[in-house]
């Protein structure tokens, strides 16, 4: 069977305002299903901002986002079912203040899972990321690196479509970014979920992704696969960030 | 100075031997200003709630009129409601006057705005991520407001226990509406007033000495409850 590549996410000529500054203008993104796709780019170009337009946490004011074939936005009136063909973890984790597994329980609640399916995924969750145990702790006393594992499970637990992640690693050392890494690509290769992942890492977005966004100044300035955008940059502004780690 | 360290020598042992005039009084207290802010924490609590997860057109006048009713001069609300509740207010019908539900009106008038104002400020307190966080894991917006909710309920526990400790030591009103009869709306507050008025200390003594006590109770679980806010 030959799969034929898919878009399972798209953002068409997206621009958005915040307190009367352009922050996203013309931005037009595609998430192949089963891919995952980095988004790269200096602090302030708008990566947060477009992640949370296509998280559908946010209204955008010119633009389409378009899931499952048709156009979508927070103000659809079935927004809760297409909301919840998705999950995101962020850079800070922010758990609630209670116990591990009622944060991972949590997203099952909101779908009025019932009890007994709640308890083997969240098991199965807990299982994924190898936090067997940690169940009764206060996520708030997490490490860092477990309250993102624990995040990350939370997120899977509700077993999405598609993952969207803000720089997830940003706060974790070497070690703990290597197993943020890992599950994430444990998820996309054994559960096919789609994944954006913002990230300042270079490196990480060359070990991840299939395909590369890198954005600038609230615009797109170049986007491909991977092996592309990261070694034969076709924009100035790419190869300078690339090289630099700045743009100018 | 005699009378002085009689009148403690003699609560002492009133409130050691369980005085049945003292404990009735306390009991009394403890029913009335119980009862008021149970009224108030469902009132103010439903208030509060609405007022910070709600956005409409007033909510920030209301939040200003919540703030100042929190400092509501409490004799002025006695008043207010003598007038309501005398023979000749519109309510007198009731026969509300010098009764111990008039008082726990009057308490629970007072411990409404100060429950409601410390609710707003708990729920104002939680980060904006705890919302999108819920949303983004798909909560419907009601469910979204219930994690918020769940978050600041140390603040809301605070905010009827401080509501509880300003009506329980509160004198004016329940003076004016309950009247300090003896054996029927004799609170631990009035008792203190106008058994030192008329220079008879033993039992004002005894009821500050039980009222302080509470006071120390109430501040101990507000500290928790704080506490708990910070975790
Ligand atoms: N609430 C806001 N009001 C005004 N400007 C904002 C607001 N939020 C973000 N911005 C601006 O939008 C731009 C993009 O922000 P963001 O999407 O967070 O960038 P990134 O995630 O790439 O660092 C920045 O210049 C930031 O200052
Ligand atoms: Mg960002």
């Amino acid at each position: 069977m030959i799969e034929v590549a898919e878009d399972i996410l798209t953002a068409v000529g997206v621009h958005l305002n915040k307190g009367g500054v352009a922050v996203l203008e013309d931005v037009s993104f595609s998430l192949v299903s089963g891919h995952i796709h980095a988004i790269i780019g200096p602090n302030g170009a708008g990566k947060t901002s477009l992640l949370r337009l296509i998280g559908l946490l946010d209204r955008l004011d010119q633009g389409q986002v378009i899931f499952g074939g048709r156009a979508v936005s927070p103000d659809c009136p079935d927004i809760l079912t297409v909301r919840r063909q998705m999950a995101m973890i962020h850079q800070s984790p922010m758990m609630f203040n209670s116990s591990a597994y009622h944060n991972v329980s949590i997203g099952l609640k909101f779908r009025r899972t019932p009890r007994a399916e709640i308890d083997r995924k969240v098991n199965r969750a807990f299982d994924f990321v190898s936090l067997n145990g940690f169940g009764p702790r206060a996520a708030r006393s997490l490490s860092g690196g477990e309250a993102q594992r624990v995040a990350l499970a939370r997120a899977i637990a509700v077993e999405p479509l598609i993952l969207l992640a803000d720089e997830p690693t940003a706060n974790l050392d070497p070690r703990n970014t290597l197993v943020i890494e890992n599950l994430i690509r444990r998820l996309n290769r054994e559960r096919r979920v789609s994944v954006v992942m913002v990230t300042h890492d270079l490196g990480q977005a060359g070990r991840l992704a299939d395909e590369v966004t890198f954005m600038a100044h609230g615009r797109v300035v170049e986007t491909g696969p991977a092996d592309q955008v990261m070694n034969f940059p076709r924009h100035e502004l790419t190869r300078t960030f690339l090289n630099r780690g700045l743009v100018l | 100075m005699d009378t002085i360290w009689w009148g403690f020598v003699k609560a002492l042992d009133l409130v050691i031997h369980l005085d049945p005039n003292l404990t009735s009084i306390i009991w009394l207290s403890l029913r009335v200003s119980g009862t008021a802010v149970l009224a108030a924490a469902l009132i103010g609590g439903i208030l509060g709630v609405l007022v910070a997860t709600k956005r409409f057109p007033w909510s920030r006048v209301c939040v200003i009129v919540l703030n100042t009713c929190m400092g509501f001069p409490p004799v002025v609300l006695g008043l207010f409601i003598y007038l309501l509740i005398s023979r000749s207010g519109p309510l007198g019908f009731m026969g509300l006057l010098f009764t111990p539900m008039a008082m726990i009106v009057a308490q629970a008038l007072l411990a409404t705005p100060i429950v409601a104002a410390l609710t707003v400020a708990a729920i104002r307190s939680v980060p904006e991520a705890i919302k999108d966080t819920a949303i983004s894991l798909g909560a419907t917006m009601a469910q979204a407001d219930w994690m918020v909710v769940r978050e600041a309920r140390f603040g809301l526990m605070a905010a009827i226990i401080a509501g509880f400790g300003r009506v329980i030591a509160e004198v004016g009103a329940v003076m004016m509406v309950g009247g300090n009869i003896s054996g029927y709306t004799r609170v631990m507050t009035t008792v203190i007033a106008l058994d030192t008025a008329r220079g008879e200390f033993e039992l004002a003594i005894a009821a500050g000495i039980i009222l302080v006590t509470i006071s120390f109770v109430v501040n101990l679980g507000l500290n928790l409850a704080q506490g708990g806010m910070r975790k």
